[in-house]
């Protein structure tokens, strides 16, 4: 379970950063660098969760999953059944 | 001068009333409206605020883990007091 909260804490922390860089290009468009971060993290971002669904299955209901014919969509634990620290 | 200063700040409602019933038009207030406001002397016809905001610019940002931790990927943002 540590090695799946782990996985699960890097995604959050990658998504909540994507998001503050989405936040400010929305008034900074021009910002060469910002751009350049928000590509690095997206994309880091997206293997993360490669990774994370390949192993425990889908985050979202349209996520990847191991098991093509079962629905694991509903299998707990779900976020809130999730002891994070 | 400056019992004339508070005469027109705390003044009759009905004198504010008609000064701000002509600047109100301009942006589509009602101006019975604003004057039912006025009339109760509670405000005083002022500017409500003039907000200045700097200009953010784009440098140094937090690691993803401490941004998460801090609640913000910008250390001009972060304020470390609870409230």
């Amino acid at each position: 379970m540590n090695e799946r909260l782990v996985m699960l804490r890097e995604i959050q922390e990658l998504e909540f950063t994507a998001i503050e860089l989405n936040l400010f290009l929305d008034t900074h468009p021009q910002e060469r660098a910002a751009l350049r971060d928000f590509y690095a993290v997206r994309n880091k971002l997206m293997e993360a969760v490669r990774r994370y669904e390949e192993i425990y299955g889908p985050l979202t209901a349209t996520g990847c999953s191991p098991k093509a014919h079962q629905w694991l969509w509903i299998e707990s634990p779900w976020p809130w059944e999730i002891e994070y620290e | 001068m400056f019992k004339h200063n508070i005469q027109s700040f705390y003044g009759q409602p009905g004198l504010a009333a008609r000064d701000y019933k002509i600047v109100q038009n301009a942006a589509g207030v009602k101006s019975e409206d604003v004057q039912d406001v006025q009339a109760t002397g509670l405000f005083p016809s002022v500017r409500l605020a003039q907000a200045f905001v700097i200009w953010q610019k784009y440098g140094p940002t937090f690691s993803p883990a401490e941004a998460l931790e801090k609640g913000t990927l910008f250390p001009d943002l972060y304020s470390p007091y609870p409230y």
